[in-house]
């Protein structure tokens, strides 16, 4: 049974690249453009995990975060965004974000053995 | 006439009295003239002076201030607290600084920066002076500074993250295998990509210290694993140039500092290094633990050198040995000059040694205790 992970960017080629770079046979990729279809999202369907980029237009990562915690979800959330202030980290963790990487710091196949990883302990 | 000699002799002669009475009045004349705001007030807190500056200031004149108390200044979006530690420092004689919002007599509001000191007599607040300052433009250019080090590093990121990730999904060959001519290309964009996020991440990192921005996130690092970790992470640079790189350190050395920024200061050495010894060199990381608990990492290399003309330049912003300019252009002359800044911060100290053609050793050395760590101006 694949797990499906659930990618919300406001960048459609990152999302792109996201998807052909995680995209698996066990790994089911669903993405959002904005905060707004995350959470219309996962208030139907709950994802294995989802990875949220904080800038994005009208609803941001922030506030996704902030409904996970309200509606007391418990997927995994890994927060990947080029806002690199020691500030944005602490507040994501603070927010239950169980991890921060900045984006252009990334690779995509140690993202991928990082997703990997945290779909393998359920 | 005999009486009033000796009155005065006990005064201290006429000329002490005119010569106080002269300074009196140019200290007057002095807080009259101050562009600085100064007030003076009562215990109570009530206004018994203020200058033409204060006046200006706040747009109240002295004489609707005098007999009033500093919460007329109160702003409508201020905050409370400030009025109640100001009433409550005045009751203990204390001194007081702070930044606070307060509103002029047009209903416009500005910064400012308060600083009120008892005068006592006999142990009791007698008066309080207030210096007040209007710091409004310089929290604007505080925040557009920390608003523009936030924006660059969004703008500058995005578009080198989409082509990281594109030279990646390249690398797999799951889009379609790739010619080796073709993945040697892709590995060379890749290693411009690294290049620049190292340099947009220096920039950075340089801003947030010039501002005031950084903090230290202090725990024990364990350092043999530590200096592992980055000499692992430069494999594929050393080996490029058959270079051997040698990690001496205690198995059990611990280092309480900053573990992100020790890291971004002993990696730029590293790599330094690297770059600058020639083929077939030697590059060692060597961690020990000297006299008084001290800790000190080396990183030693058999590379060409600084010119000693040029040593006393080394930790300068922009600083390229001549040397090294002739045949590596790409440098930005910023890494020493981040390393060595974050060092000084972090509490430690920075040297080296060199010599032309032979080698450098750079030397980071730190007390027992990085003192830095509670000192809030670090933050």
């Amino acid at each position: 049974m694949p797990k499906t992970i659930l990618i919300t960017d406001d960048d459609l080629l990152l999302t792109k690249m996201y998807r052909l770079n995680l995209a698996t046979e066990d790994i089911h990729v669903e993405t959002a453009k904005n905060g707004q279809e995350a959470m219309d999202f996962m208030d139907k369907h709950q994802p294995d995990l989802l990875l949220l980029d904080l800038l994005m237009p009208k609803i941001d990562g922030y506030a996704v975060l902030e409904h996970i915690r309200k509606k007391k979800y418990h997927f995994p959330v890994i927060v990947l965004s080029n806002l690199s202030q020691d500030i944005d980290q602490q507040k994501c963790l603070e927010l239950g974000a169980r991890d921060y990487f900045i984006k252009s710091d990334m690779d995509m196949p140690v993202l991928l053995e990082k997703v990997q990883a945290i779909l393998a302990e359920k | 006439m005999k009486e009033f000699e000796v009155a005065l002799k006990e005064f201290g002669g006429l000329e002490n009295i005119r010569e106080q009475m002269r300074s009196t009045k140019k200290f007057e004349q002095a807080v009259e003239a101050s562009t600085d705001a100064i007030s003076m007030l009562l215990p109570t807190l009530e206004y018994i002076y203020v200058n033409p500056a204060w006046e200006k200031m706040t747009g109240y004149t002295k004489e609707e201030t005098l007999g009033k108390t500093p919460d007329m200044l109160q702003s409508g979006k201020g905050d409370l607290k400030f009025f109640v530690d100001l009433h409550n420092a005045a009751e203990k004689g204390k001194v007081f600084q702070t930044e606070m919002k307060l509103q002029r007599k047009s209903g416009k509001e500005y910064e400012a920066e308060l600083l009120m000191y008892p005068i006592k007599k006999e142990n009791e607040p007698e008066m309080f002076v207030i210096f007040h300052s209007d710091i409004t433009q310089r929290k604007k250019l505080e925040t557009a500074q920390s608003e523009f080090v936030s924006l660059s590093s969004h703008q500058l990121r995005t578009p080198l993250t989409a082509i990281r990730w594109i030279l990646n999904t390249l690398v797999t060959g799951k889009q379609g295998p790739l010619t080796d001519m073709q993945l040697e290309l892709v590995h060379d964009g890749q290693k411009c990509v690294l290049h620049m996020a190292e340099t947009i991440g220096i920039l950075l990192t340089i801003s947030r210290i010039e501002a005031g921005k950084m903090r230290l996130d202090n725990t024990d690092i364990g350092l043999l694993p530590f200096v592992q970790e980055i000499a692992e992470e430069h494999t594929v640079l050393y080996k490029e140039k058959n270079q051997e790189l040698i990690v001496t350190c205690p198995t059990d050395l611990t280092l309480h500092a900053d573990q992100r920024l020790l890291k971004e200061v002993v990696s730029n050495l590293v790599s330094n290094a690297i770059k600058y010894t020639p083929e077939k060199g030697r590059i060692t990381v060597l961690v020990e633990r000297t006299e008084k608990d001290r800790t000190r990492i080396d990183v030693i290399d058999t590379g060409c050198g600084i010119p000693s003309y040029q040593q006393q330049r080394v930790f300068s912003k922009f600083f390229r040995a001549e040397n090294v300019f002739q045949e590596h252009t790409d440098g930005t002359g910023l890494g020493l000059y981040m390393a060595h800044s974050l060092v000084t911060m972090m509490g430690g100290t920075m040297s080296f040694t060199s010599e032309e053609n032979k080698g450098t050793v750079f030397s980071i050395h730190f007390p027992a205790v990085a003192h830095a760590e509670d000192n809030p101006d670090h933050r």
